[in-house]
């Protein structure tokens, strides 16, 4: 079965299978079978981005709007010599019926061709002006969107260390007023948050030495924060990595060995062993360095 | 016997994938079943869908592709299944995702739309395709006027001509955002959720969720999706009694992903062992 539930051609799926295999071999150790498929990959997806690039935005929304348009004006009998210069005089017809779309159109063109001026060394300075414009709107756009993205986060932190029950309202709980009873776990939580976020801060802030009393230990229990937010990260990116192994895996043994292989005839079975052999045999002549032996932490140490 | 412990922090590397390997297969063939606990940010999505209006759609920006099947697959499936059940129209775009994007994302929509046969394209959901120009750029014009930011829908269709379209023309017109990608854009959460205050949705690989979960509780998400997990627990709340109709990419790789972490965790306790005894040995030698 192919995404979406579409079921493929027995080829694909074998095909399919093989090249995941070859993929695989690299755990084995790094070979050229490997690296040609890594190659031919990255050369599909270039060729994929391009043609999609071209299909789905620069022929719609920019070859389509600004030449398509003048197509239907040139009648279908018109003989081929003459149709580039009909469509030159649709084109100065169209600036004459809109003349300040074509002034806008021109002043953005111009704009925008300022940039090559930095293959220039004398008239680099031309390029500098667009160069500018866009830094400006960059940054500006930067700002606010760090602003508007981290604002909350700021003001989240602010947390009370006695708190009551969480509601609607408050959703860390609020501050512990007259007759409110206190949240112990809510409390908890909060001094736990406070207490990271100032720890880590403290950790990251430089201007004062860290072997002052307060701050040595509060740096200290920043840093320890710090490693277990990365062990986090490491855990996920486990998850990661499994999830995308095990699609591949399911797909070996869901669709090619289950489905591709006993439905079969003896035909496609002798095929397919016959391709498998090949596979290995070139795997072998291309990989026949023996793979380095993983080194112990000493010794890589001594290495450098 | 301490020799034998420092060896296992040296312990060559294709005998661990072995095991690992091992670990995921078998659960394929003998199939297993796992009880699978939805975490709090899986029931903020849910609860969220939940409880949508249906006269205004949501807007799925979905740009995974192959390379993140294991884990975005599942997670667009519960999805639109949930929107299909509810009746809640949704409006798929792809902004500077991976360009098959739609492509993918259509053959999600083809394979959940045979259990709800009734439901219509163009009046139950459309795809709008592509649209490279990533960033707030295209959000922002989206946000403003969506049929200016989508000309068209994937097919080449005029997007009034799409019923759906027609009663989506801005961000005003949309109740929920949800980005499924290997790494949801954040400028979602700054330039909409920060200035129109449209509810925001992730669902993001495993690797990108760290990062991510800091949103939740200052509330500019309303819940995250987590990897193949986030599906397997979607599809627990979406079919609480019936198991067999768990049918998503995160309920079939979820038994896998357990077995592979297990033998991962494994791998990372004798690895500590050994390093330990190595550092006993040293001390030893010190002492002698």
């Amino acid at each position: 079965m192919g995404i979406g539930g579409e079921p493929t051609t027995l080829w694909e799926i074998w095909l399919a299978a093989l090249i995941t295999l070859a993929i695989y071999t690299f755990l084995y150790s790094d070979n050229k079978l490997y690296r040609a498929l890594l190659n031919t990959s990255i050369g599909l997806s270039v060729g994929y981005w391009f043609v999609v690039g071209w299909k789905q935005v620069l022929g719609p929304k920019w070859w389509d709007l600004a030449w398509g348009g003048f197509k239907p004006k040139i009648p279908h009998n018109a003989v081929w010599v003459t149709k580039p210069i009909m469509w030159i005089g649709n084109l100065f017809s169209y600036i004459g019926d809109h003349p300040w779309a074509f002034t806008y159109w021109l002043f953005l063109g111009l704009l925008g061709t300022l940039w090559y001026f930095q293959l220039s060394r004398k008239y680099m300075w031309l390029s500098r002006i667009v160069i500018g414009m866009t830094i400006g709107m960059g940054a500006a756009a930067t700002f606010k969107g760090a602003f508007l993205l981290n604002a909350p986060q700021i003001e989240d932190s602010f947390r009370p260390l006695l708190a009551t029950t969480p509601d609607s309202l408050w959703s860390n709980g609020a501050p512990i007023s007259v007759g409110a009873p206190i949240n112990w776990l809510q409390s908890i939580n909060n001094i736990i948050f406070v207490g990271t976020v100032v720890c880590v801060m403290v950790y990251f802030f430089f201007s004062f030495s860290h072997d002052r009393k307060p701050f040595g230990g509060m740096a200290k229990i920043g840093r320890w924060m710090l490693m277990i937010t990365f062990g986090a990260f490491f855990g996920n990116t486990i998850m990661t990595r499994m999830a995308i192994f095990l699609e591949r895996v399911q797909f070996l043994v869901r669709d090619w060995a289950k489905n591709a292989v006993p439905n079969t005839p003896g035909i496609y079975y002798a095929y397919g062993f016959a391709i498998l052999f090949v596979l290995i045999a070139i795997y072998y002549i291309l990989a026949r360095r023996h793979p380095t032996a993983p080194t112990s932490p000493d010794a890589m140490n001594k290495e450098g | 016997m301490l020799d034998f412990l420092i060896k296992l922090q040296t312990i060559d590397r294709r005998w661990i994938y072995l095991a690992v390997g091992l670990a995921c297969v078998v659960p394929f063939i003998v199939p297993m079943r796992l009880t699978v606990r939805p975490s709090q940010e899986t029931i903020g999505v849910y609860k969220t869908i939940e409880n949508l209006p249906r006269d205004k759609a949501v807007l799925i920006d979905s740009g995974w592709d192959a390379g993140s099947l294991g884990e975005n697959m599942g997670q667009a499936e519960v999805i639109v299944e949930h929107l299909f059940r509810r009746r809640v129209p949704f409006v798929v775009i792809n902004i500077g995702g991976s360009p098959q994007g739609p492509q993918f994302m259509n053959a999600v929509i083809d394979k959940i739309h045979k259990r709800y046969p009734d439901r219509k394209y163009g009046i139950d959901w459309v795809n709008l395709g592509y649209n490279q120009v990533g960033g707030w750029v295209t959000m922002t014009l989206a946000a403003k006027d969506l049929h200016k930011a989508f000309p068209r829908d994937y097919k080449g269709t005029k997007v009034n001509e799409l019923p759906l379209m027609r009663k989506t023309r801005n961000i005003d017109d949309i109740s929920l955002i949800c980005c499924i990608n290997y790494s949801p854009s954040e400028e979602w959460i700054g330039f909409i959720h920060g200035v129109y205050g449209t509810p925001i949705a992730f669902a993001c690989a495993g690797i990108q969720s760290t990062s991510e979960y800091r949103y939740i509780p200052s509330k500019q998400l309303v819940g995250l999706l987590v990897s193949a997990r986030g599906s397997a627990e979607y599809d627990v709340l979406l079919h609480p009694n019936k198991s067999e109709d768990r049918t998503s990419k995160g309920t079939e790789l979820i038994v896998p992903l357990t077995y592979g972490h297990l033998v991962i965790i494994f791998g990372v306790v004798i690895g500590n062992i050994g390093y330990l005894a190595e550092r006993r040995r040293k001390r030893l030698r010190r002492w002698e």
